[in-house]
């Protein structure tokens, strides 16, 4: 009967998921990262998949797995110098992860970000941001798994399309300007807001890629 | 007499001469086809077809002129025919037969022009060409080259291809290069012996009876004998695992060709409105007798009370669950004790199944008449949470709502023993949360169900037990005994007698799932999606004389159900193409494979398992393979001529 139900949920609905990056920096690249992974909107079709051994070739984690893998996040980062107050939420029944922690400086964010992002087989060492005089920088490449992702872009086109990633950063400071088109600051100009589906971040590796400079 | 009528009704329905056609058709053939081309065409035309991928994807895979688009090619084949001297306007023959080991596939078409046609083939394949072989006997003239041949007399043209299931050209590696042309020689000479017996019109053509049983009015009627069937299936696709010695992985289908036998044939009809599919199948004796006791099974008049009138889809299924049980273990034990070695520990576990299961029991707990109803597609609103930002992006979560389309569904069947079926339902109450008995009513209300708004009910009565996800056909339907009772007479006619039924409204499904107008909109004005949009229905009967078996599909624009059909099959193709790769699927190297799997688990000096062909045709069990053989001289210091060689087969002549 699970069978059954599964396939009909698979048969009429479609899935998509939002990630948001939140990110607060003090005057010296000390701050608060937050990273929310929400996936309430497909939770239906996450709990179906979960049935399943792998979707379109790809193996689905079972949640023993799941939690292994975010107990040995959380232990790596709790262990790291620089990062401090490790906080990793999940909701299995709304399909919310979110992880947060505060960092020493941009270094430290840095070590944590790649603890994040590798795998257990490969490290990590590539790290968006970057800091020079009065400037702020973002250049992002696309990650393994989203070029995996890319490479069966037709199974995934509608998780493409409706799937969004949302990057938020508060600067202690005000901007003068932003590179970027795609961004928009808020009125007191000390927050920069960017959000696009995935399939624009797929298409477009540099979408997200930014120079700010500061007053 | 009879004979007589019967050849004057095949007469009617086969354009060319219906004596001179049928004493060229083979008197026991593996398939045969017929098809009436000019009704086809006038209900799916042509240009139609050209116009979707299937086609145009098909006609790529076409080795010739692979330069051309498929339009321009198929405008080619259509006039080449033509010209070719060829006729379009009446029936086309399809014939696949064996002869000794050799299966030929033939198409028969009327000739239109022979002066054309001779010198056409004469431009394409030259007298005199070393690499054609060319005979003549019984009136045909024939040439083969390779795979392919061509035989013709004054009226019919036949085209057609061969595949040998000897394994005689494989060995050609170890021959020199004037050995292969005699070898090849020699093959062509027996094949075109074995073509030329196929239009040896000497036999009465009242010996060909399948021509009676086949759909005489069909646009297309076909017969197939699926035991030769399987047979040639089989041989062709255990060829290579023959070869490399492996385990034989299709021996177990093999073994069980007695309950494959059968002879089907299939009827398919352009009426005004809809395409209709035909079948009728006559098993052997043995599988007869047992399917008349699976078979053997009347509905709960009770069922049908609860038959809904208007539902999307509605199947039912009678069979006598004992009787199945026994069948499946029967069938099983019979396959797996004419496996060698391994087969006893099948039976083994078969008989220990056996031993313990109740199968009366369980036959009485579900009886096996079943009916299945798709009942509508309900929206249900679910909520999730999401996000919305102050101006400084400062993050809140708020809760948003998805509407979803879940499908209602009921099934009811009938038990024999409702106080054994409450024990056993009741097992699992106090075990779990999410399973609870709420007035007689066994409710699952796990995760996934609370998601999409809803439960899953179970509820057995007097006779009968209900599965649904759908509260108001639960505490609504059942307590009043059903729906209308003038629709249980309708439901108890359309079921009645048949084995299997099923009736789907395509059409209220797509527009039940269409989320606005646009959409239903969409559904109307696309060819194919309005071509989808009809109604299926299926029926199955059982009786002593065999299966029959009827599909309706009606449809307010047939001109595309074909193409509509065929492109479901391309895209399902492609999806698996995409998804396994199975182009990269490689038969020999998984023979290999299995080869050296066997070699490792039985070591070297082991027993060979596999079958191997003797000169008269059958195989020799006790021949070691020559990968095995390679092993034993690598391994042991046994002298070479002690070593068995396997024996070197020969064409048959």
């Amino acid at each position: 009967m699970r069978l059954i139900l599964c396939f009909f949920a698979v048969l009429f609905l479609s899935s998509c998921f939002e990630i948001i990056e939140d990110i607060r920096f003090q005057a010296n690249y000390s701050g608060t990262y937050k990273v929310t992974i929400n996936m309430s909107a497909s939770k239906v079709q996450i709990n179906s998949y979960m049935k399943l051994d792998s979707v379109f070739g790809s193996h689905v984690p079972k949640k023993p797995e799941i939690e292994k893998e975010i107990q040995r996040k959380e232990n790596l980062l709790k262990a790291h110098k620089g990062i401090k107050n490790v906080l990793i939420t999940r909701d299995y029944v709304s399909f919310i992860f979110t992880v947060k922690f505060d960092f020493d400086n941009l270094n430290s964010f840095k070590e944590a970000h790649s603890i994040l992002t590798s795998d257990k087989k490969t490290t990590n060492d590539f790290f968006p941001f970057s800091q020079s005089g009065n400037s702020f920088n973002r250049k992002d490449k696309l990650q393994t798994t989203a070029k995996d992702m890319a490479k069966k872009k037709k199974e995934y086109a509608a998780l493409f399309t409706q799937s969004t990633y949302t990057s938020i950063i508060h600067f202690p400071k005000e901007i003068n300007t932003c590179s970027n088109k795609n961004c928009k600051l808020s009125k007191d100009k000390k927050n920069m807001f960017v959000s696009s589906s995935l399939e624009n971040l797929v298409n477009d590796p540099n979408y997200l890629n930014t120079q700010i400079i500061f007053k | 007499m009879k004979k007589l009528l019967f050849l004057f009704l095949l007469s009617a329905s086969i354009n060319l001469n219906a004596q001179d056609l049928i004493k060229y058709l083979p008197e026991n053939p593996l398939l045969y086809g017929r098809f009436a081309l000019p009704t086809i065409f006038k209900s799916q035309p042509l240009d139609s077809l050209k116009e979707y991928a299937f086609f145009q994807a098909f006609m790529q895979e076409v080795p010739f002129n692979r330069q051309q688009d498929a339009d321009s090619l198929l405008t080619g084949i259509i006039n080449d025919i033509e010209k070719f001297g060829l006729s379009l306007n009446s029936d086309m023959h399809i014939v696949v037969s064996q002869e000794d080991s050799l299966i030929q596939s033939n198409i028969y078409f009327q000739i239109n022009n022979i002066t054309e046609l001779e010198k056409n083939i004469n431009l394409l394949f030259p007298v005199g060409d070393s690499t054609v072989y060319y005979s003549a006997a019984n009136d045909f003239k024939l040439f083969i080259y390779k795979d392919l041949h061509m035989a013709w007399n004054n009226e019919l043209f036949i085209v057609g291809a061969r595949m040998s299931l000897r394994m005689e050209t494989q060995n050609s590696w170890d021959l020199t290069d004037a050995e292969k042309v005699l070898q090849e020689k020699q093959l062509n000479e027996r094949d075109a012996n074995a073509i030329h017996k196929i239009f040896h019109a000497n036999t009465l053509v009242a010996k060909r009876k399948y021509l009676k049983k086949m759909y005489q009015d069909a646009a297309i009627a076909t017969y197939m004998d699926m035991k030769g069937l399987y047979n040639i299936y089989l041989d062709a696709m255990t060829a290579k695992f023959r070869y490399y010695g492996a385990l034989n992985i299709f021996s177990p289908v093999n073994n069980a060709l007695p309950f494959l036998d059968s002879k089907v044939n299939i009827g398919i009809y352009f009426n005004n409105d809809e395409l209709v599919i035909k079948a009728k199948s006559k098993m052997g004796k043995e599988l007869r007798k047992k399917l008349l006791k699976v078979y053997k099974r009347k509905y709960n008049p009770g069922i049908f009370n609860y038959v809904p009138e208007d539902a999307l889809l509605s199947a039912g299924i009678k069979i006598n669950t004992e009787a199945y049980i026994n069948f499946t273990f029967d069938i099983l034990a019979d396959v797996y004790s004419k496996i060698p070695r391994y087969g006893r520990y099948g039976v083994g576990v078969i008989t220990f199944l056996q031993t313990f299961m109740d199968e009366k029991g369980i036959g009485e707990l579900v009886r096996g008449d079943m009916i299945f109803s798709l009942n509508n597609i309900s929206k249900k609103n679910i909520s999730y949470t999401t996000y919305d930002y102050d101006e400084d992006y400062n993050s809140t979560e708020v809760t948003k709502f998805n509407e979803y389309k879940v499908p209602s569904f009921s099934l009811i069947g009938s038990t024999g023993n409702p106080k054994q079926l409450e024990k056993l339902m009741d097992i699992g109450l106090d075990l779990s949360k999410v399973y609870v008995k709420e007035n007689d009513v066994y409710v699952i209300r796990d995760n996934d169900l609370n998601q999409i708004g809803g439960a899953l009910y179970i509820q057995i009565t007097d006779k009968l037990f209900f599965v649904s996800n759908d509260s108001s056909f639960i505490y609504n339907v059942i307590p009043n005994k059903g729906y209308d009772k003038k629709l249980n007479a309708k439901a108890k006619k359309n079921y009645k007698g048949k084995t299997m039924y099923l009736d789907f409204s395509a059409d209220k499904l797509m527009k039940s799932l269409a989320d606005s107008l646009d959409e239903v909109a969409l559904i109307s004005s696309n060819k194919l999606l309005r071509s989808a949009a009809g109604k299926l229905h299926f029926e199955q009967s059982f009786s002593w004389f065999g299966v029959s078996t009827t599909l309706k599909y009606k449809t307010s624009d047939k001109s595309n159900v074909l193409p509509f059909l065929t492109e479901c099959m391309n895209q399902y193709y492609l999806e698996q193409k995409n998804r396994y790769s199975y182009n990269d699927y490689d038969y020999e190297s998984v023979a290999v494979d299995s080869a050296y799997a066997l070699d490792s688990t039985t070591g070297p000096v082991g027993e060979p398992d596999e079958l191997y062909l003797k000169e008269d045709g059958t195989y020799d069990v006790s021949a070691p393979h020559s990968d095995y053989e390679q092993a034993v001289e690598e391994a042991q210091p046994i002298k070479k001529e002690e070593a068995i060689k396997p024996k070197k087969v020969t064409s048959k002549k």
